[in-house]
């Protein structure tokens, strides 16, 4: 699982039929002290993550599976699993450090 | 999944069984801001409606084949869906 920043969502008419009814965020991969590392990727949504919030996603094709019940063929792979309270870790100087990300923007 | 461009079409007439009658695509990945990043890829068209010009959403990897009927199928990009609007908050954009 992976620590990302909502930044965005996309709207979607034509696509496939796995992803029907699923909402769509656009997700930043950060470091757990906020900062980027990646491109954004798209993630189906299942928690009612909204823009501005840290959240878990997943972006393994087998879970993605599972989670949506697509069993054994569905062509997804990053989904929102979780919305983030607090993150812990270890800064560079070996301390502590904590935050609590904002649940809105 | 990933944002990219459809930048042209391949032909092939040569190819893997499982791929014929599937729509081959170029695609440049690109960024929510719509900027080119990375080097452009060859997608199978899952939706079987994107064209050049359009911005689509493509998966990687194992699921790339999934977007087939044939799903168990040397593919690695596959289309998932065709974008119709981006909407990113600037505000929410990490530095």
């Amino acid at each position: 699982m992976f620590l990302g920043k909502v930044i965005g969502n996309i709207v979607s008419t034509i696509k496939l039929k796995d992803y029907g009814g699923f909402k769509l965020l656009l997700v930043q991969p950060v470091y757990p002290e906020g900062t980027p590392w990646k491109d954004p990727v798209i993630c189906i949504d299942i928690v009612d993550a909204g823009v501005g919030e840290t959240v878990l996603y997943v972006d393994e094709g087998n879970s993605a599976r599972q989670l949506l019940n697509l069993e054994p063929v569905g062509a997804v792979r990053a989904v929102i699993v979780g919305i983030v309270d607090e993150i812990q870790w270890q800064g560079d100087d070996g301390t502590l450090q904590s935050r609590m990300p904002p649940h809105d923007s | 999944m990933q944002l990219a461009r459809v930048i042209g079409t391949v032909i092939a007439s040569e190819k893997h069984e499982a791929l014929v009658g599937v729509k081959l695509l170029i695609v440049q990945p690109l960024t929510p801001d719509e900027k080119p990043t990375g080097r452009p890829v060859i997608a199978a068209d899952g939706t079987a409606m994107a064209g050049p010009g359009e911005i689509i959403c493509m998966v990687g990897g194992r699921e790339a084949a999934m977007v087939l009927e044939r799903w168990f199928t040397p593919v690695d990009h596959g289309i998932v869906g065709i974008v119709d609007d981006i909407y990113v908050a600037v505000s929410a954009v990490p530095e």
